[in-house]
């Protein structure tokens, strides 16, 4: 079956992908200016024995390669190192913070899929009022940046509303809840229009095809004409493009944590690279860009399932 | 000299009035985008005030006739620094885009051009590059390299040029299987000739497009990063960090030092996207 | 209005269609009788594909419609849109011009056919399929259980369009819509698609309403052929007399632009001038730009009138027949008009 070697394909580029990304991450952060010793040691004037001791521990005196293949294992088997800043493992820095970020990233991509696709179909089946409105709202929505709309958010909940908590995580569901309704529309809002856009153009396209004016010949019913030929045919391009924006999502999680205050993946990024930690730096850009270049091939392999004019066999 | 000029200036403004009419909205965008150039040109001959200027007594001060926007948590005036921000805020971008353009189409054609191996393996390599996302790239230039205004732009160059060499790969691969470009290659034109004055003029109205809509993008990144406190620190003047210095203002009801700046990023962003939008219906390309 | 014949199964009456500011169709009648088979032939621009479309209401809305449908005496344009989809799932079927892109390219072939028989026939899957492979096989698609699980890209076009034709037939209409049905294929392909939408039609007392810029092919297939030019119809006569005593100057026209395998070799005729589309048409008769005939009378638009065994709209008509007449002169200059065919067709007719 030709769509299994497609996969595997799909899957093979995948790993190459991370594979080079990986050696650059390494290569990168390995050419920076500074002793990583002398950071491991601390801020103190470190003498030359605790240095010596601390190069060996974490083999900084191996070859470059030596060196990349001992992180590389790491990363596999589960210990991507020893955070300088709070000099513990940095597998559970990252696994006190990841479910923080999981549902932070899973309540904007579910807004952005029901919002986005849900208004830009109404867009597109709605009178020439209801199009033009929302054409107008996500133009401006989509050049609202996370930064702005939580700047703006933390204005209005703060000192006006107080309905929700502009702070903090939360714990629990409904804690989480609560506090990461505002960081993940601030976060969702420009990409929701985005998709709205995009959802909107594909259907007005289809709505106008020969095809669905077959359907409608054939005395189809409205809804049936809508369900199987209109929303099913621009099924495939807002896939691709929502699933561009659900991998993007990722970065964001950096500002809008920042923003709100949340203990997560991203504002530990963030941290981490303004104290220079790093181990940590490129554990979670290598994590960002493993979920990135992920989302993205498994939403190009879906959107190329979902259209039979795409030649699986390349 | 003079008498030409006033004849001029009327039908200048009127064209300028009826094109107006015909397109308020690009009218507008139009407006923002030169307000913004101006501002961040002739920065130090419009502010009213200098941007850096503390003043112990006027902290908080509210919009007024002195001060229009306002004034910050250190007494500055907020137009003068939104006035001087435009400067970085909007030479970053545009350097983002000038790097990336010029590197971005070279690849591009030389992708199409030479076809075979050397496709192939600039194919791959920019779908490294393009697994980060730029954003994160920055942050990883600012644990290397420090923060600073250099080195997100510089690795923003970097990270925006797979996706303009994939669409000038793409435009370039259909232009040059057209049948002029067999005619000239038949009449002994030479492979960087036809690129440079056949293939690049053709491809001109694409670039052009795609370094508008890149620009408001590398815009919003910029600023994010300045936001982060991993580009440019205070007491600069730039929109994105002048949003962060004035977080703990919102929180303490004073909204302006945070509001102002990002209702600029805002107006010129989408004015940007505007601006795209009509170019590339302009020249007939279909929105990427 | 013909003669006595049995009460129409669609009549259209004074049909006008209009773009803003441009006319299109300019009061077309015509009547089909059930089981007739009536070609409407024209060329780009003369409205003739509108035509199908306002039987169907499928125009789209930026289109403003006059004059009356009727479809077995009830108001097509009075119709609720429950009554709509009736009228379009068991009245009228359509067999569009480009099947490529009129069938929908992500359904298979199978699902195409089988869902109007599934969706408003109420047919079980299972009924609907076996249905459908016996409709395949009917309009001679071979292996067709294979066929039902293809893509609609994975089929040539001469095939596709058979698809076409079999979903049609599968509605049991009582009118078939064929809007030239096989202009986008080849010429060997052409023939026998028409040969199979005209035989399963006959068999199944259908009427056919065949648009096509083909003069030839409309007199081989149909009854009746009404000729259209610039929104109107300007001839309708029965296809056998066609070809031997056309009444209006321009089917004669056309008549002498058509290449001919036997008989001596001669220089092809052509119709002067440039077909024009309503709008810009002269007022009168459209045709006194391009017609030989012309005369000052001419500048009054002559009315569709009986004649002989059809309805003819020229002022000259009964003093002989124009076929024989005149037609030394005629295409000396020949500056536009495509010979043999009336130039190519556009979607919108």
């Amino acid at each position: 079956m030709n769509v299994i070697s497609f996969a595997l394909r799909r899957a093979l580029g995948l790993v190459l992908t991370l594979f080079a990304a990986s050696f650059l991450i390494f290569g990168g952060l390995y050419a920076a200016p500074g002793d990583p010793a002398a950071l491991l040691a601390g801020g103190q004037r470190p003498n030359p024995e605790v240095l010596a001791a601390i190069r060996a521990e974490y083999r900084l005196d191996d070859p470059f390669l030596l060196q990349y293949g001992h992180w590389l294992a790491g990363l596999l088997t589960g210990d991507p190192g020893t955070s300088a800043v709070y000099r513990t493992g940095v597998g559970g820095l990252i696994a006190e913070r990841a479910a923080t970020t999981a549902f932070l990233v899973a309540y904007a991509g579910a807004l952005i899929i029901a919002a986005g696709l849900g208004l830009g179909t109404l867009a597109a089946l709605g009178g020439p009022a209801v199009g033009r409105t929302l054409t107008v709202a996500t133009s401006a929505a989509q050049a609202a940046p996370p930064f702005v709309v939580a700047t703006l958010l933390i204005w209005l909940f703060a000192t006006r509303l107080g309905w929700l908590p502009v702070y903090g995580a939360g714990s629990g569901f409904a804690g989480r809840l609560e506090h990461l309704t505002l960081p993940a529309v601030a976060l969702a809002l420009s990409f929701t229009a985005y998709v709205a856009r995009v959802t909107r153009t594909a259907v007005r396209g289809e709505l106008h095809s020969d095809h669905v004016g077959t359907a409608e010949a054939r005395g189809l019913p409205r809804a049936a004409v809508v369900r199987r030929h209109v929303l099913r045919n621009a099924a495939a391009p807002v896939m691709t493009v929502s699933g561009l924006t659900l991998a993007g999502l990722f970065a964001g999680t950096a500002i809008v944590e920042e923003a709100f205050g949340v203990n997560g993946l991203g504002s530990l990024l963030v941290q981490s690279a303004a104290r220079q930690d790093m181990a940590v730096v490129m554990a979670l850009s290598m994590l960002i860009v493993t979920a990135f270049t992920a989302v993205n091939t498994l939403v190009d392999a879906a959107s190329a399932l979902l259209d039979p004019r795409v030649p699986q066999v390349r | 000299m003079s008498a030409i000029h006033a004849e001029r200036v009327p039908a200048v403004r009127g064209a300028l009035r009826r094109a107006a009419a015909r397109d308020p909205l690009l009218a507008a965008a139009g407006c923002v985008a030169a307000l913004a150039v101006a501002a961040a040109v002739a920065a130090p001959l419009i502010a009213p005030y200098d941007p850096a200027g503390v003043d112990q007594l006027e902290v908080f001060g509210p919009p007024s006739a002195a001060h229009w926007l306002g004034t910050d948590d250190l007494g500055r005036d907020v137009l003068s620094r939104i006035i001087h921000g435009a400067r970085p805020t909007l030479a970053g971008p545009a350097l983002v885009v000038l790097v990336s353009g010029v590197l971005g189409t070279a690849l591009g054609v030389a992708a199409a051009w030479f076809g075979g191996r050397t496709d192939a393996v600039l194919s791959r390599a920019l779908e490294v590059v393009l697994a980060f996302p730029g954003l994160v790239l920055a942050v990883i230039a600012a644990a290397v390299l420090g923060t600073g205004f250099a080195a997100p732009v510089v690795v923003l160059s970097i990270a925006y040029v797979p996706v303009l060499a994939r669409v000038v790969r793409a435009a370039a691969i259909r232009e040059a299987h057209l049948p002029y470009v067999e005619a000239l290659r038949l009449q002994g034109a030479s492979g960087p000739t036809i690129c440079l004055r056949h293939l690049l003029p053709n491809l001109a109205p694409l670039i052009l497009v795609q370094s508008t809509v890149g620009f408001g993008y590398a815009l919003l990144d910029l600023a994010a990063v300045n936001f982060l406190g991993l580009g440019l620190q205070p007491p600069a003047a730039e929109w994105g960090l002048m949003i962060a210095d004035g977080r703990s203002a919102v929180l303490g009801g004073h909204p302006g030092q945070a509001l102002f700046p990002a209702a600029a990023v805002v107006a010129v962003v989408v004015s940007v996207n505007v601006l795209g939008e009509r170019l590339a219906d302009r020249f007939g390309l279909v929105e990427a | 209005m013909s003669g006595p014949r049995e009460p129409a199964l669609l009549r259209v009456e004074d049909l006008h269609v209009e773009a803003p500011g441009r006319p299109l169709v300019r009061g077309v009648g015509l009547d089909v009788a059930p089981g007739e088979a009536f070609g409407l032939v024209g060329e780009s621009g003369s409205g003739k594909s509108l035509t199908a479309r306002a039987v169907l209401r499928l125009l789209p809305r930026a289109l403003r419609t006059r004059g009356r449908i009727l479809f077995d005496g009830a108001d097509v344009g009075a119709f609720t849109p429950a009554g709509l989809r009736r009228y379009r799932s068991g009245g009228v079927g359509m067999v569009f011009q480009d099947p490529r892109a009129h069938i929908n390219p992500v359904r298979s072939v199978g699902d195409f056919l089988t869902e109007g028989l599934r969706t408003v026939g109420g047919a079980s899957r299972r009924r609907a399929e076996s249905e459908a492979v016996g409709l395949l096989e009917e309009v001679g698609v071979d292996a067709a259980p294979r066929r039902m699980r293809q893509w609609p890209h994975e089929l040539s076009g001469g095939l596709l369009q058979r698809v076409m034709i079999a979903s049609v037939l599968a509605a049991r209409p009582r009118l078939i819509l064929a809007d030239e049905p096989t202009t986008a294929l080849d010429a060997t392909t052409q023939e026998e698609v028409m040969a199979i939408l005209g035989d399963l039609r006959r068999e199944r007392g259908a009427a056919l309403l065949f648009i096509t810029h083909d003069l030839d092919l409309a007199a081989a297939v149909c009854d009746r052929v009404g000729v259209m030019y610039a929104g109107r119809v300007v001839e309708e006569l029965p296809a056998r007399e066609l070809e031997r005593r056309p009444l209006h100057p321009y089917t004669a026209g056309l008549l002498r632009a058509r290449p001919r395998i036997r008989g001596p070799r001669g220089r092809l005729e052509a119709v002067p001038g440039r077909p024009l589309p309503a709008y810009e048409a002269p007022d009168g008769c459209a045709f006194r730009d391009r017609c030989p005939r012309a005369a000052e009378v001419c500048a009054a638009a002559p009315p569709l009138r009986p004649l002989g065994a059809g309805r003819v709209a020229c002022h000259f008509a009964d003093e002989g027949a124009p076929g024989t007449d005149f037609g030394e002169d005629v295409g000396e200059d020949a500056g536009g008009g495509a010979p043999g065919e009336i130039g190519e067709e556009d979607r919108r007719g």
